[in-house]
């Protein structure tokens, strides 16, 4: 009941309604626009949120998620170019139905099954978040310290490219994180009598770097992509329809319960599945690849799912699952919110705001869906030298807004090259983001562990959270190694046909 | 691109990250421990790290071997390919404009510097050369300086001259 009580004052007594609208209106804009992802639109807006109350820019934050989701199947469906990842499923049968003049039905479809999908994920936020987070109360340092190695392997296993990479681009994560002052002495280190860099760096200039600066960059050597017909109107689809498609939206809605929860999978993840199972299930698999309502319902339903379930593991464990939960868990910490279990402890207001925030933006993004697709198709529309250019300019600007530091900016560029060369090498980013978030905690929980026991590592498997974590962790570790090495070795060696006879 | 040139580019960049282990390691050692310091000390949780990169750095190295040695993968697409060598230029022209407005901005200001970063970026990026580049990406520069010094209140670079 007080939940409810907060969540109506945060709505009715703040200005939350107006910033969930403003962040989605920005996150459809930004998820329509083809190569700037939904961590990237979140990065964008964050300097905006600086002088806002935390709750208030943390709605306009995860509204401006919520709104990437459906953005991005915009221009997947009117230009085969999906404006997120997790609009690349979509895109595959919404061109077919925009090819043969049914872009209108399709995007209706991609509106009205976001919609569904994402308050699913909101419902399933509330259930689960604070459960969860009542659990993680019980962890003590090595637990911590557990969770933290158990999110890191999970995000490096699962994540593209090999699982060694994933592996490199944590550790170099926590390397990042280790710059500026000890967790215990205070002695500062990696410095190199700096004064900028004697806090450390921020995890925010990190991302902004890697995700958007090195977005691009590689942008800049790519073509222009094609152009939308400004004429398209939404043609909503008809309860019937609707009914007609229940099952590919409950499937897409329960993968992306599922996979939102689980840190490394995401939304593009979720969509692909979705799209698959949704074939497998279907009463007309054939249609799909060539227009079919279905293949737009299911990784619709799944990505805008992902988009509240994904703040599950991030508001609970204070471990981000996504790209876009890791800038979302970037913008908590620059507006002094560490999330985790205490979050819930702490701030409640907090917490019960951002619900019924999210649920306005899920809400809302129906009668704006409808209102915003021709400025977006506009906007789609724009040059793309001008466009970059213009994102590059608020970049830069919003880097230096973090602390009125032209060395942020150029430490974020920094991070832009190396994100470009991890690119170009096939190295993953989440790992890298997650390792210089969560480097302090882990650190810090290490030694904490560590003073308890009187230098005994033996501490590890002798709690027992700590201890079935590490468990879980050289469980998914042997598995992805298997699944990885030894597997494709075994089907090698069965597919390979047998030497001919001698006899 | 093709797994040979993955293979080659996993080799390097592993020998590299191995380099990368080697130096954090090095510098690691050199940290001062204060009297207030635990068991672990200043240095412990950094050696981990690197000793974790350095053993990484190794697997990965011992895979592209492996990969190279005994599968023998077909050369490919290498960065000596014009096209490819195009899209760095490219990035690497973007890199410089960037760069430039850092250096610049605290000398000529925001919104000149972001006019220069606007202009010079929407030419590299192909728009075609005209007059009206520079009051468009002036426009530009004026309206994020607006948002950010008279709506958020939040100081851009004034420049030397202010």
């Amino acid at each position: 009941m007080t939940g409810l009580s907060v969540a109506w004052t945060t709505l009715t007594g703040t200005w939350a309604l107006p910033a969930a609208l403003m962040g989605l209106v920005w996150g459809i804009i930004g998820g329509a626009l083809p190569g700037i992802s939904a961590s990237i639109t979140i990065a964008l807006l964050l300097p905006f949120t600086f002088g806002l109350d935390p709750t208030i820019a943390i709605i306009m934050l995860a509204s401006a998620y919520v709104g990437a989701e459906y953005g991005g199947s915009i221009p997947a469906i009117l230009i085969r170019t999906p404006g997120t990842n997790s609009a690349a499923a979509t895109a595959i049968d919404g061109y077919e139905m925009h090819k043969q003049g049914r872009s209108g039905e399709a995007l209706g479809l991609s509106l009205v099954a976001g919609t569904i999908g994402g308050l699913i994920g909101i419902f399933m936020l509330i259930l689960l978040a604070e459960p969860l987070a009542d659990i993680a109360l019980a962890f003590t340092p090595p637990a911590y310290f557990s969770l933290g190695l158990l999110g890191l392997s999970v995000i490096a296993t699962l994540s593209e490219g090999s699982m060694i990479k994933g592996f490199i681009t944590g550790t170099l994560g926590l390397m990042i994180a280790s710059v500026g002052p000890d967790p215990v002495s205070g002695v500062t280190r990696f410095t190199y009598d700096s004064p900028e860099l004697l806090g450390g760096i921020r995890p925010i200039v990190v991302m902004i770097g890697i995700f958007a600066v090195a977005e691009l960059l590689s942008q800049a050597g790519q073509p222009p992509w094609d152009r939308s017909s400004a004429q398209t109107r939404i043609k909503l689809p008809s309860l019937r329809t609707l009914w007609s498609l229940k099952r590919s939206l409950l499937l897409g809605s329960g993968i992306g319960v599922f996979e939102g929860v689980t840190p490394g999978a995401g939304g593009t993840v979720a969509a692909f599945l979705s799209y698959n199972e949704a074939k497998r299930w279907s009463a007309n698999p054939e249609l799909f690849g060539k227009g079919s309502p279905e293949a737009i319902v299911a990784p619709e339903a799944a990505n805008n799912t992902v988009a509240g379930t994904a703040l599950v593991p991030t508001m609970s464990f204070g471990i981000p699952g996504s790209n876009s939960t890791a800038i979302l868990l970037g913008g908590m910490l620059l507006h002094g919110l560490q999330p985790g279990p205490m979050l819930f402890e702490k701030h409640p207001d907090f917490v019960y705001g951002v619900f019924s925030g999210l649920v306005m933006a899920n809400l809302l993004q129906f009668p704006v869906g409808i209102i915003i697709l021709t400025p977006c198709i506009w906007l789609v529309n724009r040059p793309k030298p001008w466009l970059m250019s213009y994102i590059l300019a608020l970049v830069l600007t919003g880097v230096y807004a973090v602390d009125h530091s032209l060395f942020d900016v150029a430490l974020c560029i920094f991070f832009g090259v190396l994100g470009y060369l991890m690119r170009l090498f096939g190295y993953p980013f989440l790992p890298m983001v997650l390792g210089v978030i969560l480097g302090r905690l882990v650190e810090s929980q290490y030694r904490r562990a560590l003073a308890i026991s009187g230098g005994e590592h033996a501490i590890f498997v002798t709690d027992p959270i700590s201890l079935g974590l590490l468990i879980a962790c050289a469980l998914l570790v042997s598995y992805s190694l298997y699944t990885t090495y030894l597997r494709p070795a075994r089907d090698a060696a069965e597919a390979r046909p047998e030497s001919p006879s001698t006899n | 691109m093709t797994e040979r040139t993955h293979t080659r580019r996993d080799l390097v960049s592993g020998i590299v990250m191995l380099g990368v282990a080697g130096l954090y390691w090095i510098e690691a050692g050199k940290l001062e421990i204060s009297f207030l310091d635990d068991e672990v000390t200043v240095r412990g949780f950094p050696n981990l790290l690197a000793y974790a990169l350095g053993l990484f750095a190794i697997a990965l190295i011992v895979q592209s071997v492996i990969v190279l040695v005994r599968h023998r993968p077909p050369a490919g697409e290498s960065l000596a390919d014009p096209e490819t060598r195009r899209r760095h230029g490219m990035a690497i022209g973007l890199l410089a404009f960037a760069v430039g407005y850092v250096l610049l901005a605290p000398i000529i200001g925001y919104v000149l510097a972001a006019t220069l970063l606007i202009a010079a970026a929407v030419w590299w990026q192909g728009a075609r050369l005209h007059w009206t580049i520079i009051p468009a990406a002036l426009a530009g520069a004026i309206v994020l300086w607006a948002v950010f010094v008279r709506l958020l209140g939040i100081q851009l670079p004034p420049g030397l001259w202010f």
